[in-house]
């Protein structure tokens, strides 16, 4: 079972999907996606951020643009919405390329992020900066020397690993949590589960995410110990 | 820097990272985060799901092409400003965190603070959507008025501590309190307590002076 077929009100109108060009589309994608791992990513936002590769943004493009998408509609955000946040996080790929660091997240993290404050800021009214913790001009503590960094991409790996291993109602209320606004009351209302429970399920799936995976401190320093 | 006992819960933090927060819940947890490694940690462990719900998004059809977008991308562009650094208040003697400092406009000795009673100042920092972000200046050994509240309430201690209940919340801390029984935080007696507070409903006093001034301080 994949985590994007938890859904428990419609994916999307069915427009979004059915056409044929579509169809192509997707073949085309999945084809590619199989063929790519998180490190080959990584090298083509490289590619952008050194020489301004075109073609490796169009590869990011084709596979990124289109999930984001998808990902924003199961938000509930409409069609114009969701293909706003697409184009604007795609377009931010390509121009903060160079603010991209492979020793500390996957391209799919990375991007997720960038979607995630894309989103926030279409729906709030402040000029000021987006309080946002990957920033790394509010960050209070230095970076670990690059030698201590873990390899997040193997972190990666090992997570897709240790998902797979959860039990499905862990990892639905978590892959839920994702998709919703107010994801743990309207998880509960639609699951028809107490508030309680998604909570709990939400603590068990992590705590046993974290034993399996170990995220080592690259970004922090050990001072607050 | 001592010790932080009270964490955000993995829920909180989740629905902080899958977006789901107004910006007043985003300033109080960004905060706590820019000083709290195990919560970061979480986050970073919350970001890896987020990265791979998307990878396994069935795509949707885009309206443009990747050449279409790179036709637009000469256009100007409307930056988000970036937060100024943090600064040392001398005023009240912390260092005021780097995202707070940006909402503060980098002055947060030159704060204009309401008094809500003799012991207890407050100044409203932003009111986006729902929910208000607000810092509270407590004297020492003087309480915030017995209070509840039909949504969340996520405090961060900037300065000095507070006990409420049986819980002593010290500098670094973030107390969150979605319970719908009334709590009166108490500021600890060694020096004035400075927290930065958000909550998506208003609070609601038990006092009736309380209530009467309510609003007019938008709390
Ligand atoms: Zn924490």
């Amino acid at each position: 079972m994949t985590l994007s077929s938890y859904s428990i009100t419609h994916d999307a109108e069915p427009s979004q999907y059915g056409s044929a060009e579509h169809v192509r589309k997707q073949k085309n994608d999945n084809v590619e996606g199989a063929s790519r791992s998180g490190a080959d990513w990584a090298l083509l936002v490289c590619a952008i951020a050194s020489k301004s590769d075109a073609n490796a943004f169009k590869s990011l493009f084709n596979h990124f643009a289109p999930r984001v998408k998808s990902f924003m509609l199961r938000s509930g955000l409409s069609p114009d919405a969701a293909e706003e946040i697409a184009q604007e996080t795609l377009m931010t790929v390509w121009r903060k390329a160079e603010q991209y660091n492979s020793d500390m997240a996957a391209v799919s993290t990375w991007i997720f992020t960038i979607a995630r404050n894309k989103k926030i800021d279409k729906f709030r009214k402040d000029s000021r900066p987006l309080p946002d913790v990957n920033d790394p001009s509010f960050a209070m503590v230095e970076a670990a020397c690059p030698e201590d960094a873990t390899d997040q991409s193997l972190n990666a790996d090992k997570l897709y690993e240790a998902l797979e291993t959860l039990p499905e109602d862990q990892k639905q209320v978590l892959v839920l949590s994702f998709i919703k606004d107010n994801p743990h009351r309207e998880i509960a209302e639609q699951l028809d589960i107490p508030l309680g429970t998604v909570k709990s399920r939400i603590r068990l799936g992590l705590s046993r995410l974290r034993d399996r995976i170990e995220i080592e401190d690259t970004k922090l320093i050990g001072q607050l110990k | 820097m001592t010790k932080i006992i009270h964490h955000p819960s993995d829920e909180t933090l989740l629905r902080y990272v899958s977006g789901g927060y107004d910006t007043g819940y985003n300033l109080v947890l960004a905060t706590h985060l820019s000083v709290c490694a195990k919560c970061q940690k979480t986050v970073e462990l919350q970001q890896l799901i987020g990265g791979h719900v998307l990878e396994e998004e069935k795509p949707a059809n885009m309206n443009i092409s990747a050449s279409d977008l790179l036709r637009k991308a000469d256009m100007p562009v409307v930056e988000t400003p970036k937060p100024l650094g943090s600064t040392y208040s001398k005023k009240y003697g912390f260092e005021v965190p780097a995202i707070l400092n940006s909402y503060v406009d980098g002055d947060f000795d030159g704060l204009k603070w309401q008094s809500l009673s003799p012991s207890i100042k407050q100044a409203v920092l932003t009111v986006d959507g729902k929910a208000s972000a607000r810092l509270l200046w407590m004297k020492p050994g003087h309480a915030v008025p017995a209070h509840g509240h039909s949504g969340e309430e996520l405090t961060m201690i900037l300065s000095g501590g507070y006990y409420d209940g049986d819980e002593a919340y010290t500098k670094g801390d973030l107390h969150c309190a979605d319970h719908e029984s009334p709590h009166m935080p108490t500021a600890m007696e060694d020096q004035p307590c400075i927290v930065l507070a958000a909550t998506d409903s208003p609070l609601v006093f038990r006092g009736i002076i309380p209530r009467l001034l309510q609003p007019f301080f938008k709390i």
